[in-house]
């Protein structure tokens, strides 16, 4: 599979690049580390978010926004008056095969479409395979490398080694595999809560199965495995009544309809008293059929309880509150985000303490982590507890009649967790002993009044009707029974599934963490001599030598200083300066990408240089010009580095201009994000063309960026070109003024030269400068447009700036005679061809 | 039986391949509700932010698959 270099960038539209109609064309070297530099706020980061986007679909700075900002309205432009963005990208695959050309599109309504010109097939899986973290490095990514905690860095660092996706995965899995959050997700807390309900059930209906099987049959109820061949038995027990016998014989039990059977019996021997002695029957089966519940058994539940309530109570008055929680939340997030650097100072008030600030916060967390889990601890207990489970019971059986608002299982069922009190469940407790006293109550009033109706009835008909009401709750049992033996079975069987995948998940999340962390340590061991021996190189010291050294089974990673002039094991984020941190940070990171194999055989790096100071960054210069860089090294990447660093910009610039060395500078300038941003190899007529076209068209306030733009370009051409000197402070002087700026500095050496009777300009040229073209741009400009006090100017008036700056230019050229034809070139100084 | 290990020549995408190879091993039907639901659990962590909604997403789908694989076996149609 061939690896890409990337050979040219386009861009249109995007993010602070409007470039309408004339996109920012940037074209680099395979061969050559490519620099590219600009002012902040012309268009650098820009170009980093345009290869971002282009790889990964997602600028994640943006998506990291929060929804209210809306992130996606920032992608395109928001000047560009077709509100698309556009990106063209060539890649050179490095076995030799034609450049591919792609094409990514996002309109403003946020459509991505990707194309390719050249014809690739699949120009999205080529651009996704692109999206590896050695494609492209910002400075946020690595300058946390020294100053996290041996956690965040173990994190960041997977980044550096290009081991980020494992990082996150491995954190994903162990967020899956979170016990806590495994019991609430997977619903475990409420399937075990349902296991224990209908497992109570179940031995509830056991109970009247068996009191119903012995009244009819007189025998006892004891394999309840061969529960088919008692429900025959039952059958057969009701068929020797003869009067019975019709609705028994040759049926199964489970068939009959018993209401049918009473009809019959009441069509036999009517009466008031023996439909009463049925009701009366049916009342005492259904109190019986709740069973008997000892309420001294609750204490230990209740205790248990009390208990919970007062561990939560406690722990609960160790935090103060939501809003504290919140701020706790928000320091670790501080914290961890490596924004505060000292460990013993309060962010908040600045006060030293004696320990840590990431201990204190982490142990106020931990007491809300204990709040929350008391409270699960007291809602598991409490809907578990069978007391409740049984006052629940008795609050819904219609015989006590217990009003829905008065029900204290489902009032304090409520958000019982936060809120239940010791005297909300001391309540509860006293409800479930009143209502089995009303309970109990009721059922000596029916047996009595039984008793009465027996001494008054028939004793056939009472046994009778007796037989028949024990058979049909018999058969109202087995069915009962079977259902929740179903039920339960299908609980434990959706427990069992979940508890397998809490096992897969566990074993999967160790051996994923298990093997990222070997293959961490042995990228870390791989790399060990290249980035010590960079490291070296680019620091040029050889006493001081840095040791990364990951924890066995932690995703902990110190770094640690195995030498430090003459002294061993100590903490490199103590010791070394912040160039010395960046310099081991890129080291790492640039021994990492040389020994990857991914589809990007380039290396776009964003600022990643600014924390270095000049010597450093000369030393990291040449380690990639020479050592690193595809050419010189034919195992070597391409890269392309991104920078606001105006004196690296001159040593950029330098390499670029000796032929010796293999080196591509571009300069961004320009009026980002409303105008136009070029490259000082971008051919300016397009820009003019622009301004033509607006003037023509009587636009003169769309044309005024561009203008603007087209005269800071040539002059500061100008300034190049023939070598003027700039005042220090030039690239940092007011942006606006720039235009005045580069003609103070013009004159300033014109008469300089002037005075010291060496300007190499002939007459004319001295007295159009002079007296013609400066004063027009002056009159016509900067008196207008930099003070802000002039009206804006006609279009004709404005053609005229652009023909002055044009004339202006050309006092700067002269014609070179020597050659054939003849051509026209740039003085090579103001006192020099 | 050694433990499993990543191979530090291949990409994330063969090596996660490769667990899910290792993990059939420990339990095929599980390992298949993972690999159904592998962006899901990308995305409860990414760029190391984590994402709780993302977690309880990616539970729910798998607390799914697990139903679907019991109903499927209840039929005699698996062997969870």
């Amino acid at each position: 599979m061939p690896r890409y270099f990337l050979t040219r960038l386009r861009v249109e539209g995007f993010r602070g690049i409007n470039n309408e109609g004339d996109p920012l064309d940037l074209r680099f070297n395979a061969r050559a580390v490519n620099s590219v530099f600009a002012v902040n706020a012309n268009g650098k980061s820009s170009l980093f978010d345009a290869l971002t986007y282009a790889f990964r679909a997602e600028i994640p700075r943006l998506s990291a926004l929060h929804v209210q900002e809306n992130s996606d309205a920032y992608y395109c432009n928001r000047f560009h008056s077709q509100g698309h963005a556009t990106i063209d990208l060539d890649l050179m695959p490095d076995d030799g095969t034609p450049v591919i050309s792609i094409r990514v599109v996002r309109t403003r309504q946020g459509q991505r479409s990707v194309t390719s010109p050249s014809g690739h097939a699949a120009p999205q899986a080529l651009l996704a395979g692109l999206a590896e973290e050695f494609s492209l490095l910002d400075y946020r990514t690595f300058i946390r490398f020294i100053d996290d905690t041996p956690l965040n860095r173990g994190r960041a660092f997977s980044s550096l080694l290009g081991l980020s996706s494992y990082s996150d995965i491995r954190q994903s899995f162990q967020s899956a595999s979170d016990a806590r959050a495994l019991n609430g997700d997977l619903g475990l807390n409420v399937l075990n809560t349902e296991a224990s309900s209908t497992l109570r059930v179940a031995q509830q209906t056991l109970a009247v199965l068996r009191a119903s099987y012995q009244r009819v049959t007189g025998l006892a109820l004891d394999d309840v495995g061969r529960l088919d061949e008692s429900m025959a038995e039952v059958s057969a027990a009701l068929c020797g009544v003869e009067m019975l016998r019709p609705h028994f014989d040759g049926r199964l039990l489970i068939t009959v309809d018993f209401e049918v059977v009473k009809e019959a019996i009441r069509s036999a021997e009517g009466g008031e008293q023996r439909r009463e002695l049925e009701r009366t029957i049916e009342a005492i089966t259904a109190i019986e059929a709740l069973g008997i519940y000892d309420v001294t058994g609750s204490e230990t539940e209740r205790q248990t309880l009390l208990t919970a309530i007062t561990t939560r109570d406690t722990r609960l008055a160790t935090t103060r509150g939501d809003l504290f929680k919140r701020l706790n939340e928000a320091a670790e997030r501080f914290i961890d985000s490596g924004g505060w650097p000292n460990a013993n100072q309060c962010p908040l008030c600045f006060e030293r303490i004696a320990f840590p600030i990431a201990d204190h916060i982490r142990t106020q967390l931990g007491h809300y982590r204990e709040v929350s889990g008391s409270i699960q601890d007291v809602g598991t207990t409490w809907r578990s507890a069978s007391f409740v489970q049984r006052l629940a019971t008795l609050e819904t059986f219609a015989m006590l009649d217990v009003p829905v608002a008065e029900r204290l299982s489902d009032t304090v069922a409520r958000d019982v967790g936060t809120t239940l009190s010791g005297e909300g469940l001391n309540d509860a407790v006293a409800r479930l002993r009143e209502l089995e006293g009303q309970l109990a109550a009721k059922l000596a009033a029916f047996r009595v009044r039984k008793e009465q109706l027996d001494r008054e009835l028939p004793q056939s008909l009472v046994q009778l009707t007796e037989q028949v009401e024990y058979g049909r709750q018999f058969k109202e049992s087995l069915i009962a029974y079977r259902d929740g033996q179903t039920e339960e079975a299908l609980i434990r069987a959706r427990i069992g599934i979940r508890q397998r995948w809490r096992n897969f998940i566990t074993q999967a999340t160790a051996t994923f963490a298990d093997a990222e962390v070997e293959l961490s340590r042995a990228r870390i061991a791989s790399i060990d001599e290249e980035y010590k021996s960079m490291f070296r190189r680019i620091m040029n010291v050889t006493d001081i030598v840095p040791e990364l050294r990951r924890d066995s089974g932690r995703e902990d990673l110190h770094v640690q200083l195995s030498d430090f002039h003459g002294q061993h094991g100590l903490s490199a984020g103590a010791l070394l300066s912040e160039s010395y941190r960046n310099a081991l940070a890129i080291s790492v990171f640039l021994a990492a990408a040389m020994t990857h194999t991914g589809a990007p055989r380039f290396v776009v790096m964003d600022d990643v240089t600014s924390s270095f100071d000049s010597g450093h960054q000369f030393a990291l210069m040449e380690l990639l010009r020479s050592q690193l860089q595809f050419g010189p090294n034919r195992q070597g990447l391409q890269f392309i580095l991104l920078s606001h660093d105006g004196l690296l910009e001159k040593y950029f610039d330098r390499l670029d201009a000796d032929s010796s060395t293999e080196w591509k500078h571009h300069r961004l300038q320009g009026a980002s994000p409303m105008g136009a941003i070029l490259s000082q190899s971008q051919d300016a007529s397009r820009l003019k063309t622009t301004i033509s076209r607006l003037l023509s068209a009587g636009q003169t306030t769309q044309a005024e960026p561009f203008i603007r733009q087209y005269l800071e370009f040539v002059l500061q051409q100008v300034i190049r070109k023939v070598s003027i000197p700039v005042p220090i402070d030039f690239a940092i002087k007011d942006h606006s003024r720039m235009v005045s700026n580069c003609l103070d500095a013009i004159n300033a050496a014109t008469d300089l030269h002037k005075r010291a009777n060496t300007l190499i300009l002939d007459a004319s040229q001295i007295r159009n400068l002079d007296t013609v073209h400066v004063p027009a741009i002056v009159g016509n400009w900067v008196s207008h447009y930099e003070t802000g006090s002039g009206s804006s100017l006609s279009a004709p008036m404005l053609q005229g700036v652009v023909q002055s700056i044009d004339d202006l230019a050309e006092c700067f050229r002269y014609e070179d005679t020597a050659v054939t034809p003849v051509s026209r070139r740039w003085y090579r100084s103001l006192s020099a061809r | 039986m050694p433990a499993f290990r990543f191979d530090g020549t291949g990409t994330f995408e063969e090596n996660w391949s490769a667990l899910m190879a290792e993990l059939q091993s420990l339990d095929a039907d599980m390992a298949a509700i993972l690999a159904a639901n592998k962006e899901r659990l990308a995305a409860i962590v990414r760029q190391g932010q984590r994402n709780t909604n993302a977690r309880a997403s990616f539970n729910a789908e798998v607390v799914t698959a697990l139903d679907a694989l019991l109903a499927a076996s209840s039929r005699g149609e698996g062997t969870p």
